[in-house]
């Protein structure tokens, strides 16, 4: 017996660590929440669009039961709104206009059993048009107060390359949920943008002409610095953790292959070599190997490879055509086309495997899902899912076994990085 | 609370680092309570960068046209573009016609003092940098083909458009069958 609990508990925290295992929560009941408007001098549509950001936030941390209602009341009360006495927590904000013009949002989050404050806090900003940004602030205070896992990453931005027309497209930075969006490249044929660094405040990307070239773009200053050129094409794949090496796709004589890239040399260093199609290298297992995409079997699968090797190992036995992944540490996160009917309503899904084991975890069962990205902490995927003539942003929490999907409106997206 | 107050004011300055001013805005009238400032540096960014995106913009042509540049249209049109099946990048028997057509073309005495960049493209299935892979690799097997008909290989430069450059927008077999092609530009 003694030795069958050990064995439990071992398997138990074995298995909560591993993210490729499907965590199956049972009795857990989540406590309540709800958002209540305050919001005095600002208009209706801003102050519900601000609600309901703040109540899909309140959804995506997956440690509350959520209650999507919308009701309006006076701030100061410490009382919960008579429709809301069922709830056990409420937080409630009120949105004003200072005499500067600012937005400012008073918050406050409330027991209602007890009618007691928890919290109260003041924000201001300075442009209108944030207020995504500050609704996503607000919601990992609340995660934040309650001691709850980090959340961080629902503050970090998106950047997307959308086509508008043939041979056409612009990078966009947005948040998470893809509500705020703000053009930041146009003209021309912009492609796979990538984020430079932690801090988001420079990118990567490649425009192609007549040569592709790879581009540093220095937010702030709006500096263009060339980084690289190639004939055929050229893409930033990934980014080291120090920021100093990338991973490109690279076909100098018409050969995709994968390159490390020293972004202060500048001096490239061919990885794959092979008479077809590699492409979309991603460090893996401390960087001392890559993940990436080749057809070497005469489909697309993902393979692996230590830099500075020849040999090449198989990563997925699953699928027929996996074509696109993204890594975090030991993780990859692939795309696999499970049909090659071109109107079946399961054309891409999303599945999960560990250099560490072997077992695949099935993220989406239905619709064409791309362009999966891990979270910054590893513990969350952003995607994009096309199902019934319908888009949508997709977030899948690993570990709370729970996905979320945001309706878009933003065109065709070429690429996306977070 | 103060060390509380630093942290969170400096994440939010990584987040939205403001164009005007980088300090935080604080409300001085709630000393017991926390204050956040977020401010964005996103539309300094996109005012400069829509003037400097135009270096990587195709520029306007001149809407005059040389004799030169009407010979080239004239070359041009009378290459096809090559068709490829879903997911394969090799020439189809049915595009040995069009390849050897085109060949003799680009070798006829007139044009071969032009360079040809040759075009891969794909339908919309398929993702991101795959896509662009497949793109190249039909622009290459075309290269071949033409090279295997007596093109200078050095006359000839690749680049491939994935996805991003349909001829036809529909959702149809016979609409994305039109995607999967390589494309003939002639260039001074």
């Amino acid at each position: 017996m003694k030795n069958f609990l050990v064995w439990m508990a071992v398997t138990v925290r074995l298995f909560a660590a591993d993210a490729t295992i499907d965590v199956i929560k049972t009795a857990a009941e989540l406590p309540s929440i709800v958002v209540e408007d305050a919001s005095i001098n600002y208009t209706h549509l801003i102050s519900k669009k601000f609600h309901k950001i703040l109540t899909n936030d309140l959804h995506v941390l997956s440690q509350f039961s959520v209650k999507d209602s919308y009701v309006h009341i006076d701030f100061p009360t410490d009382a919960s709104h008579k429709t809301n006495n069922d709830v056990a927590y409420v937080l409630r904000y009120r949105l004003k206009q200072s005499n500067e013009g600012l937005m400012l949002c008073d918050v406050k989050l409330l027991d209602v059993k007890k009618e007691a404050v928890l919290f109260e806090k003041k924000y201001r900003i300075t442009q209108q048009d944030l207020y995504v940004f500050l609704a996503h602030e607000i919601a990992v205070d609340v995660n934040d107060f309650f001691k709850l896992p980090s959340v961080n990453w629902i503050k970090k931005r998106v950047i997307f390359s959308r086509y508008i027309n043939p041979k056409q497209s612009e990078i966009v930075i947005s948040d998470y949920s893809l509500s705020y969006q703000k053009v930041i490249i146009r003209g021309g044929l912009n492609i796979f943008p990538k984020w430079a660094h932690a801090n988001q405040l420079s990118f990567y990307y490649t425009v192609v002409g007549e040569q592709p070239t790879l581009y540093r773009y220095n937010i702030l200053s709006g500096e263009h610095e060339r980084m690289a050129v190639s004939d055929g094409m050229l893409v930033c794949s990934d980014v080291s953790s120090d920021y100093g090496k990338l991973l490109l796709t690279m076909a100098p004589k018409g050969q995709p292959d994968v390159y490390l890239f020293d972004v202060i040399t500048k001096k490239t260093e061919r990885i794959t070599d092979y008479d077809g199609i590699d492409v979309g290298g991603q460090f893996l297992d401390d960087e001392k190997r890559i993940a990436f995409i080749s057809e070497r079997l005469g489909y697309p699968n993902i393979f692996a490879q230590t830099i500075g090797e020849k040999s090449v190992e198989q990563l997925v036995y699953y699928g027929k055509n996996n074509n696109s992944c993204s890594t975090f540490r030991n993780y990859v996160v692939y795309t696999s086309r499970e049909t090659n009917n071109e109107f079946s309503q399961n054309a891409y899904n999303l599945h999960l495997i560990s250099t560490q084991t072997e077992y695949v975890r099935h993220l989406t069962a239905t619709g064409m899902n791309q362009f999966p990205k891990f979270s910054s902490d590893g513990g969350s995927i952003i995607f994009i899912k096309h199902f019934q003539r319908q888009s949508a942003l997709g977030i899948i929490r690993l570990k709370e076994n729970k996905s979320f999907l945001f309706p878009l409106k933003v065109g065709k997206i070429q690429s996306l990085d977070w | 609370m103060k060390k509380q107050y630093l942290v969170l004011s400096l994440a939010a300055m990584l987040l939205f680092v403001g164009c005007g001013s980088k300090e935080p805005v604080v409300d001085e009238t709630a000393s017991q309570k926390e204050v956040k400032s977020v401010q964005d540096d996103t539309a300094n960014a996109a005012t400069s960068s829509s003037d400097d995106a135009t270096i990587t913009g195709e520029s306007d042509a001149a809407s005059s046209k040389d004799a030169n540049e009407l010979h080239m249209e004239s070359v041009e049109g009378k290459v096809e573009s090559v068709y490829f099946d879903f997911d394969k990048f090799f020439i189809r028997a049915d595009m040995q016609e069009k390849v050897e057509n085109n060949a003799k073309v680009l070798t006829h005495k007139d044009s071969k003092g032009y360079r040809i960049s040759i075009e891969g493209n794909c339908d919309e299935w398929g993702t991101d940098e795959y896509n662009y892979a497949l793109g190249l690799k039909r622009a290459s097997s075309a290269k071949k083909a033409l090279v295997g008909q007596g093109v200078d290989a050095q006359r000839i430069t690749l680049v491939s458009y994935g996805e991003a450059n349909p001829v036809c927008t529909e959702k149809s077999q016979e609409c994305w069958s039109k995607n999967r092609r390589a494309d003939f530009k002639v260039r001074p």
